[in-house]
């Protein structure tokens, strides 16, 4: 942009020089960016940043540990440990908190994967007998191969051995081959299962936060 | 010769476009220009989290478009319906012309595109009286927030002749026009349709039978995945009532899917905006979100037992001639047994959405 060239006293002020002017204003005009807010007031513009929030620190924060393997914050499910090849997640006395390890991690067609907690209830009356941190392609399959990923009516599948998982974070594959990690759980866990007419087998499980 | 009017609209523009600092921004004026330093860290944003911006196109026009914060519905993240071309600018090899479902957890983020502004400040409708008057709607308003920025009052609604029925009372201190959009999720599934079958009551002691047919056409074309869609104003689906043969007024269906609105997205404009300003580069936007955290959704699906057998009297009467005529007699009470059964046990897929 040319910048606008005084004039001295007396000199005509060209439409020239006035459009080049106005062309310097308007190319000074400030354009809001990613997390940016202009607030136009009569004397100025007003810029304003979204603030750097605090790091939420919370139950089922899961971190990726390389691509093959992720650790998770101590959560549970209606007060249940959720566990790492029995190993609570927190660590116990005599061992250190537990990393899952998945390797090459199961994924659907389009790349999504789940880190979920499985829960197994009790035959006798249908409370958290178990909860256990898993990866998986889709938590609504009974060997957790990708599927449909929904039961239609919402809910988490009922899967067989009164199991049923919820997700705590979602991965996804990206083309450079690196994976990108989506939180989905920030709380403790609650679980009711819905149960069928003969109180033996469960149609869908809730969980809610 | 430069007027007077032309120099001050002149150096009022200039004023205007100089930087000020706001939260977190610190500006250190140079001969050259205004540097401005800030933080623009994203950490800490919510499932939903809104950003609207303005982007300019190849062709130099622009649009206000709004990314969001990936956010999951049952651990299923959401989607956006994005055109044929998107993201490469490129037509599909198949042909395809039709928009695509991309998630918002892609690599390159799917946006919606706010361009069909409500303008809140307005009535709503204009309506005539029996007494011949003309009555204008109040407008929709704004929350109480938008007052301290100037932004003009809404229409009063009532009489048009009156003052500040078909716009705000004239303030010099509020010259800011305001619009808004609306974010919607829309999550499908089962939903259910009322069958009406018509038999012949000499036969069968009955006219209707009353039935409740599952239909899952929205399930299966979204796969069952929620999507995210930008409206100019809510308006949450309407049932429709199906009055049968007695007067009993049932559900004749239901929607396939469940809707939740998500946020508004309102707009600011500068001050002294004319009433018709459409919002560019210059409005300021100010997202308001009533979700902060991934959903949950079911759908209520209880399935109606299936309706009794309708009432039969079998009699040999004269020699079986009068059994069309029982029949049609019995048909009265079992067509309004059918209807009172269909009420009590209709079946109800409506879904609702939980979070924390």
């Amino acid at each position: 942009m040319m910048p606008v060239p005084f004039v001295k006293r007396g000199q005509p002020i060209t439409a020239v020089l006035w459009n080049q002017l106005c062309a310097v204003v308007r190319a000074g005009r400030l354009i809001a960016g990613d997390g940016v807010r202009l607030r136009e007031m009569p004397d100025g513009t007003i810029i304003t940043f979204d603030s750097d929030g605090a790091e939420f620190v919370h139950p089922f924060q899961v971190s990726l540990s390389g691509t093959e393997a992720v650790t998770i914050r101590p959560g549970t499910v209606n007060r249940v440990d959720a566990k790492i090849k029995d190993v609570a997640l927190a660590g116990t006395d005599s061992q250190p908190p537990p990393v899952l390890e998945f390797g090459q991690p199961m994924l659907d067609g389009e790349g999504r994967g789940y880190i979920c907690v499985e829960v197994t209830c009790r035959e006798r009356d249908w409370s958290v007998e178990k909860v256990e941190v898993v990866q998986v392609a889709d938590p609504n399959t009974d060997d957790g191969e990708a599927g449909e990923g929904h039961g239609g009516s919402g809910g988490a599948v009922a899967l067989p051995g009164r199991r049923a998982r919820y997700p705590l974070a979602m991965l996804r594959a990206r083309k450079d081959g690196q994976l990108d990690l989506f939180q989905i759980t920030f709380f403790d866990l609650q679980h009711r299962p819905a149960l069928g007419a003969d109180r033996k087998t469960a149609t869908r499980h809730f969980f809610w936060q | 010769m430069i007027t007077a009017d032309a120099w001050n609209t002149l150096v009022a523009l200039v004023r205007r476009a100089r930087p000020l600092r706001g939260v977190r921004v610190a500006t250190k004026e140079q001969p050259y220009g205004v540097i401005v330093s800030g933080d623009a860290n994203s950490r800490g944003r919510h499932p939903w989290f809104i950003n609207a911006r303005y982007e300019f196109k190849d062709d130099g026009t622009g649009e206000w478009r709004a990314s969001i914060q990936p956010g999951f519905v049952n651990g299923r993240d959401a989607h956006i319906p994005m055109p044929a071309n998107w993201p490469d600018g490129k037509p599909p090899k198949d042909g395809r012309t039709t928009a695509h479902d991309v998630p918002l957890t892609a690599e390159l983020v799917p946006y919606l595109v706010l361009g069909n502004w409500r303008n809140p400040l307005t009535p709503d409708g204009v309506s005539a009286s029996l007494s011949g008057q003309i009555l204008a709607s109040p407008g929709e308003g704004y929350p109480k927030f938008f007052d301290k920025l100037g932004v003009k009052a809404a229409a009063k609604g009532g009489d048009v002749f009156k003052a500040g029925a078909l716009g705000g009372e004239p303030d010099e201190n509020r010259t800011r026009e305001i619009r808004a959009m609306d974010v919607v999720l829309s999550k499908a599934r089962i939903g259910t349709r009322l069958q009406i079958d018509a038999h012949n009551p000499l036969a069968g002691a009955q006219t209707e039978s009353i039935s409740t047919v599952f239909v899952n056409d929205a399930l299966r074309a979204t796969g069952g995945r929620a999507k995210l869609r930008a409206a100019p104003k809510y308006v949450p689906p309407q049932e429709q009532s199906l009055a049968l043969m007695y007067g009993t007024l049932l559900n004749a269906g239901d929607a396939q899917y469940d809707e939740l609105r998500m946020a508004t997205v309102w707009i600011v404009s500068p001050p002294d905006a004319s009433g018709d300003a459409v919002p560019d580069e210059t409005w300021t936007p100010y997202p308001q979100h009533f979700v902060f955290w991934n959903l949950q959704h079911a759908s209520r699906l209880i399935p109606p037992k299936a309706p009794n057998p309708p009432l039969q009297l079998v009699v040999p009467l004269a020699g079986g001639v009068a059994q069309p005529l029982i029949n049609a007699l019995l048909s009265v009470v079992n067509d309004q047994n059918a209807e009172a059964e269909a009420f009590f046990s209709q079946a109800d897929a409506r879904g609702m959405f939980w979070s924390t």
